[in-house]
């Protein structure tokens, strides 16, 4: 059967790492800067992790490709959307994280403040949801408020290159398979990321392994 | 830039170099995007691999400084193997031209012929200069379209360009033979052919040199040699440094101009008509459009917007009021700063207005700025923060108690505070509305700049009789407000320029619809004639405009009805050299304009006039060759006496570099006529001096705007880039024990900055004649002020760059310099 709602596609292949997203998703939901101002830390990576008020970060890699040329890959770090969200799944209560119907979008509700932030943690593959100050959690909400009212994402919004692309859900399935045959002869390592499973399809031009696509694992200091 | 931003889509191969576009011009990538999507390739050229790099199919490393060597690889290897657009170089450019029998490049002592060392300067003058070409009894140019005759300017090309092969470009740029070769086979190769275009994309990596203007030119002679001038997807496109640099420059930013290039006026040149000889062009050549031969019409026209019906054919039109600057005294802004810090306080310059600008982070050698600033009476800073300049007296080093200038700040209103036209690099006039009121007394710059001017009015009208020369101030025309509510269209149609008496259908007052209506008579007004056309009777104002072209009909997305351009509303300039001799384009797929028997269809054309050539190949006398800019109508690929330091480009040392001599092998290491100071402040590493091995150059980031004035400020974009840094590789780090993250301090002879080093494969040793030298990278944007002020931090890449420049433009040599890093003790 196939899946209805909304998907993104991040396509790496275009995206410079200006990180409008970035800005455009803290500027739309509201979100304050870091408090203190973090150091710079010997990359252009910054705030170093997610956090309840940081919903989405791009990722720096730089690794050697085999013919000896040097790739500088930039990846978005954000919440999947899961088609089936292990997180949900994970919640003691229905009403705390919740699937939005027209979208898809998986939402973090207030209720998410009685869960357990280890098990809704743990049960994310993606080292995604972070916890505020009162318990609540926090993750992208697919800007769904904007999308109800015939707008893209804010993210999507301020990507200057289109690198970040929003849409139905086979549309966006479409587009991705349209450029990876495109891409091919440059990037025979091309793929989207766990296209059956989620709603941000994220297309690599290199290999998996020349990203940093996870960010440094909280899970281990939620133990 | 020749053409606009949406154009660089039309593109099958775009070269990034002297610039790093993805970061600081980021909305390029749109358009680099859609080119890349559409199958072009992308190349990258930097010293150190950025965020352009990383989408670019093909990133060839140079050492800083050294571009004229690696474009000299690339002339050398169109001349070689003959990769030119026949018909373009032969009937558009001047390659054919027949150069003065006494014109040489000394191989032995690196110079052109006419140097005087005593004046370190060039003879391009005088009657007996050898710049200039061969021509016969009337004075029309000799040529050779056969382009076999030695003298010929592709001969002298194709001997001066042969001693730039592989292994000499290769030892001084450090960049590896098979990547010169493979950016070289992949510029040329795809964009020499007709239907074919290569658009380069430069920025201040190939400005701020001791050679700055001389890479362009490298650049110019490759697009015009290539012909890749005038088509869609082509040009020679400057990146402008600020989003209306190009707007302020057509507004006579820069101290050698008046609005519309016009020159500004000279202490030699004392009457009007002295000044019009001086600077109106003529030619001698049959069909050359020589548009600059209306020189009169623009000057009278904005002498009679400034002085308005004080103006008068009897008095020259006030020409005598314009202020006259002194003959060969450069006023450029590093000369400002020299002599503002050499002076005794307050003696010459005793007041600066430092509008917009943070000085005291974004000029050279900014210990000396900030120095310098202490010598004045007084200081005005309009932002809309405090800035490192205004705060200078208690910033780093500073005693406040020994500073005695006067600082004043004044807040004026930010870019959506108020109304009013904006130019893009691609000379997009686009007009731009008030969303808010600005906060608390801040006020729109115009009316900042009112306020000053009625109280200097009111100053000189008070002293009546007894007044020093009161006329210029007493007699500007300064009528824009009167109005409050349409302050920003009074100046605007302003410069459009009026009908000041009847004229055919239009009537005195009426707005002028072009240039072509202006008049040297004293009839008509413009402030600047580039921009007649903008705002007329007919249309309105033009620059508001905001309707997109349909794709299918509009292909190479001219969008002519989305604001306006200049001139004329001219999309690409140089038009007519996409063409051939029938007035048909060489690319049919991306024709940029067209003869369609009875008149060009298309972009605005350079001009109306038909075709070269008439359908039966008979030439048509009624026309005009393509450059109508140029007195002789075609393009400079031999610069003739228009550059300070040769007609075409030859590589010479940056003042700072870690060779002891030319490595093309002769006697002249630096730019012969580079601009250098030499104040106690003006500190020079020697040439291969040991404590300072590391080449350096400073640079700009997405995340930060110029100094970092707005964008420190502001915390969504601060924490992005939060702290200064250096840039270096893993081998440098591993020969100094340097860790990423790990906090070192960068060292020039001129000062030293604290940084966080980031360690990184972006950076690799160069091989440079034989010996390792490596390179690191600093930007510029940040300082001791903000966010949170401590004038213990010395943060700005400005505090380690020298006080040097180029001979033309005095920009300063911020992009290679000398340095050490060391780890914090």
């Amino acid at each position: 059967m196939a899946v209805n709602g909304k998907s993104f596609l991040i396509d790496t292949t275009k995206c410079f790492a200006c990180r409008s997203c970035q800005v455009a998703c803290k500027q739309w939901n509201e979100l304050a800067a870091e408090d203190p101002v973090p150091t710079n830390r010997g990359t252009y990576e910054n705030p170093p992790d997610l956090s309840h008020t940081q919903w989405l970060l791009i990722h720096f890699n730089e690794a050697e490709r085999a013919d000896g040329t040097l790739a500088w890959n930039f990846v978005r770090n954000s919440c999947r959307h899961c088609i089936d969200a292990p997180c949900k799944q994970a919640a003691q209560n229905t009403d705390s994280i919740t699937i939005d119907a027209e979208t898809g979008a998986v939402l973090f509700q207030e209720g998410t403040r009685n869960e357990s932030f280890k098990e809704i943690l743990r049960a994310c593959p993606f080292d995604v949801p972070r916890q505020g100050p009162d318990g609540q959690m926090f993750k992208c909400v697919m800007c769904v408020d904007r999308v109800h009212n015939d707008l893209l994402p804010a993210c999507a919004t301020a990507c200057p290159s289109d690198a970040i692309e929003f849409g139905d859900r086979q549309d966006m399935l479409d587009a991705a398979d349209a450029r990876l045959e495109a891409i091919r002869p440059d990037f025979p390592d091309a793929a989207v990321l766990d296209r059956h499973d989620v709603r941000l399809l994220i297309l690599l031009g290199d290999r998996e392994s020349m990203h940093r696509l996870r960010a440094a694992p909280a899970a281990a200091d939620a133990e | 830039m020749t053409n606009h931003w949406i154009d660089i889509k039309n593109s099958d191969v775009i070269l990034i170099m002297g610039s790093n576009a993805a970061e600081n011009h980021p909305i390029s990538f749109r358009w680099v995007t859609e080119a890349r999507v559409a199958g072009a390739k992308l190349i990258s050229v930097d010293p150190r691999f950025t965020r352009t790099s990383s989408k670019a199919d093909i990133y060839a490393p140079l050492r800083s400084g050294t571009d004229i060597a690696f474009l000299g690889g690339m002339l050398k290897y169109i001349l070689d193997n003959g990769l030119i657009h026949e018909e373009s170089v032969k009937e558009y450019t001047n390659a054919s031209f027949l150069v003065d029998e006494g014109y040489e490049f000394d191989t032995v002592t690196g110079l052109f012929s006419g140097y005087d060392a005593t004046t370190k300067k060039y003879d391009r003058e005088s009657a007996t200069t050898t710049w200039r070409f061969q021509t016969d009894g009337d004075g029309v140019i000799l040529r050779d379209k056969t382009l076999a005759n030695p003298r010929c300017v592709y001969q002298i090309l194709k001997a001066h360009y042969s001693r730039y092969d592989l292994d000499t470009v290769s030892a001084i740029t450090g960049t590896p033979k098979d990547k010169l070769q493979e950016v070289y086979e992949t510029y040329v190769g795809s964009s020499y052919q007709s239907g074919k275009a290569g658009t380069i994309m430069y920025a201040m990596g190939w400005t701020q040199h001791t050679v700055g203007a001389q890479n362009i030119r490298a650049m110019a002679m490759i697009q015009l040699l290539l012909g890749n001038i005038g088509v869609a997807g082509g040009g020679v496109n400057a990146l402008r440094g600020e989003s209306n640099v190009q707007g302020s420059t057509d507004h006579c930013l820069l101290y050698h101009i008046l609005p519309g290039y016009l020159q500004s006026p000279e202490d030699a040149y004392p009457t009007l008509d002295d000044y019009i000889t001086k600077w109106t062009p003529t030619t001698n050549e049959p069909r050359s459009a020589n548009w600059w031969g209306n020189y009169r019409k623009y000057m009278v026209s904005y002498l009679k917007s400034m002085y308005g019906a004080a103006a008068t054919a009897a008095n020259n039109f006030a020409y005598e009021w314009l202020p006259k600057r002194d003959k060969g005294v450069p006023y450029a802004w590093q000369c400002m700063f020299d002599a503002m810090y050499r002076q005794a306080a307050g003696q010459e310059l005793k007041g600066f207005f430092a509008w917009g600008q943070n000085p005291a982070n974004s000029s050279a050698n900014a210990n000396k700025v900030r120095q310098a600033l202490a010598k004045l009476d007084w200081m005005v800073c309009v932002n809309i923060y405090p800035t490192e300049t205004a705060e200078f007296w208690r910033g780093p080093g500073m005693d406040p108690a020994n500073v005695q200038t006067e600082v004043f700040q004044l807040p004026c209103a930010a870019s959506i505070e108020k109304e009013g036209s904006i130019t893009n690099s691609g000379r997009w006039a686009q007009w731009r509305y008030k969303a808010i009121d600005p906060p608390g007394e801040a006020k729109p710059d115009a009316e900042i700049m009112n306020e000053i001017f009625a109280a200097v009015k009111a100053l000189y009208e008070a002293e009546g009789t007894g007044a020093v020369f009161p006329d210029p101030i007493l007699n500007v025309k300064w009528d824009y407000f009167d109005d409050p509510d349409k302050i920003s269209d009074a100046i605007a149609k302003e410069i459009n320029g009026y009908f000041l008496v009847d004229s055919g259908d239009y009537q005195a007052g009426d707005l002028v619809p072009n240039f072509v209506s202006l008049a040297d008579d004293g009839t008509t007004s413009s402030g600047n004639w580039l921009y007649c056309d903008s705002y007329t009777k007919e249309e309105g104002n033009l620059m508001a405009r905001r309707t997109r072209s349909d794709a299918a009909t509009d292909v190479i997305g001219l969008n002519p009805e989305w604001a306006w351009c200049w001139p004329l509303n001219r999309r690409i300039v140089y038009n007519r050299a996409s063409v051939d001799l029938f007035g048909q384009p060489y690319d049919s797929e991306h024709p940029v304009i067209t003869w369609d028997g009875e008149g060009w269809v298309g972009d605005v054309p350079d001009g109306g006039w038909p075709p070269l050539k008439n359908p039966d190949g008979i030439d048509n006398p009624d026309s005009r060759l393509p450059y109508i800019m140029e007195p002789n109508g075609v393009g400079r690929v031999f610069g003739v006496n228009k550059m300070a330091d040769g007609p075409i480009p030859e590589h010479y040392e940056p003042l700072e570099s870690p060779l002891a001599s030319n490595p093309m092998g002769h006697g002249q290491r630096l730019n012969p006529t580079a601009l250098l100071c030499d104040s106690d402040l003006d500190l020079v590493a020697p040439p291969a001096d040991a404590t300072y091995p590391i080449v350096c150059s400073t640079y700009r980031m997405v995340e930060h705007w110029q100094t970092g004035v707005m964008t420190r400020w502001t915390p969504w974009l601060n924490e992005l880039q939060p702290e200064m840094f250096v840039e270096m590789s893993e081998e440098l780090a591993a020969e100094k024990g340097i860790a990423s993250g790990e906090r070192v301090r960068v060292r020039s002879i001129r000062g030293e900055v604290q940084a966080v080093a980031i360690v990184t494969k972006r950076f690799k040793p160069f091989t440079i004649m034989g010996e390792t030298v490596h390179q690191v990278g600093v930007p510029w944007c940040f300082g001791w002020y903000a966010p949170n002020p401590d004038n213990t931090r010395v943060t700005n890449g400005n505090l380690l760059t020298p006080n040097v420049g180029d001979p033309n433009t005095r920009i300063p040599e911020s992009k290679a310099f000398m340095v050490d890093v060391v780890k914090e003790a």
